[in-house]
């Protein structure tokens, strides 16, 4: 939010020159050419509109402040990794903000659990799927969110993570065993 | 040596590692070695369960549909915070208001079909203007051909000659 880029001096000095402005087109070039697929991918992950729009944001002005305001070579693979890192570091202060709500309605005397045991909830297994994608490791994670969230073939992910194709197939095929054994588990317990 | 999938005595970890390949439809499900593993296998059942779950929830996340003005929204709240020269932009203002728009080809998706159809007739009906032309040219000189021999057989090949040139 903009409170938020205030607070962190993430804003750019509005004294300078307006050079800035030629300087910097590339940003909003950027932004025209790939906020569609942004948008989604961070809706993919995150799943709240709010949310989404603060890691859109965030990932912007990363994007504007990079190597002291050049441009990045690989503009696409700059945007999408931040967009991915951002909207995991999200969604962890979300979990946490969630299990510290969840740990205090336990403590509280008027706790009632609502759900029906064995219930097959649509929401939950895609909440339960976004977080178990949070505990990949960081390579399996940035395959699965390029590819599986983010749209991409194996060659733009082998390309934006600078890896070759086939590995991007392994740890792609990892990624899922991981989650498909993470998964699996939970709903026995 | 026989191939993997002809043993006998698949264990159950093989069998766990190709359960998504299964899924990938590498390998089918309905091969009866596979479907008698997974039936007494609580483990492999519980694997093809979890990786249906994942399949499941990866569907469900990219068919969730947000808002149509989340774009819109997100610049806003980006520009906001841009240097105030770039704001001005008049690629700014339309950043503010833009809206996702389906891609040409998802545009034209619905037309896939007439389009299609449309294509194949004009196919055809080039292959028949070509082969009826090329065919009708071939049946001419073939004709000629043979009135030339008959007239050749007939009257001798000086005066064929002399009618055919004339």
């Amino acid at each position: 939010m903009t409170t938020k880029a205030v607070s962190f001096d993430w804003c750019w000095d509005l004294t300078q020159g307006g050079s800035v402005a030629t300087d910097r087109k590339w940003v909003l070039t950027a932004m025209n050419q790939h906020g569609v697929s942004l948008i989604n991918l961070l809706w993919r992950i995150l799943g709240q509109e709010q949310d989404v729009c603060d890691a859109y944001q965030e990932t912007f002005l990363k994007l504007a402040h990079c190597q002291d305001g050049f441009r990045p070579r690989n503009i696409k693979a700059y945007l999408f990794r931040t967009a991915g890192n951002v909207a995991v570091s999200h969604l962890r202060k979300k979990k946490r903000h969630l299990q510290a709500c969840q740990q205090i309605a336990l403590n509280s005397p008027t706790n009632q659990n609502d759900n029906v045991p064995g219930e097959f909830d649509l929401m939950e297994l895609q909440q339960k799927l976004r977080y178990q994608i949070l505990q990949l490791p960081q390579y399996l994670r940035n395959v699965v969110i390029l590819h599986d969230l983010g749209d991409m073939s194996y060659q733009q992910v082998a390309r934006t993570l600078s890896i070759s194709v086939a590995t991007a197939r392994v740890y792609r095929c990892r990624a899922i065993q991981f989650l498909a054994a993470r998964l699996a588990d939970r709903k026995e317990k | 040596m026989k191939p993997l999938f002809l043993r006998k005595n698949h264990n159950c970890k093989t069998i766990r590692h190709w359960v998504g390949d299964v899924l990938n439809s590498r390998l089918s499900i309905h091969s009866d070695w596979i479907r008698a593993h997974i039936v007494n296998c609580p483990r492999c059942q519980q694997r093809l369960t979890g990786f249906n779950r994942v399949a499941l929830g990866l569907h469900l996340i990219k068919t969730q549909t947000h808002h149509k003005d989340l774009l819109k929204n997100a610049n806003q709240q980006t520009l906001m915070v841009l240097h105030q020269s770039l704001q001005q932009l008049p690629q700014a203002q339309k950043l503010r208001a833009k809206q996702p728009r389906p891609k040409f080809l998802n545009r034209m998706a619905k037309y896939s079909k007439s389009i299609s159809h449309a294509a194949a007739c004009f196919a055809i009906l080039i292959l028949m203007r070509w082969g009826i032309f090329s065919g009708m040219e071939k049946f001419q000189s073939e004709g000629q051909k043979a009135v030339h021999q008959y007239y050749v057989n007939n009257i001798g090949e000086d005066l064929t000659d002399d009618i055919f040139t004339a």
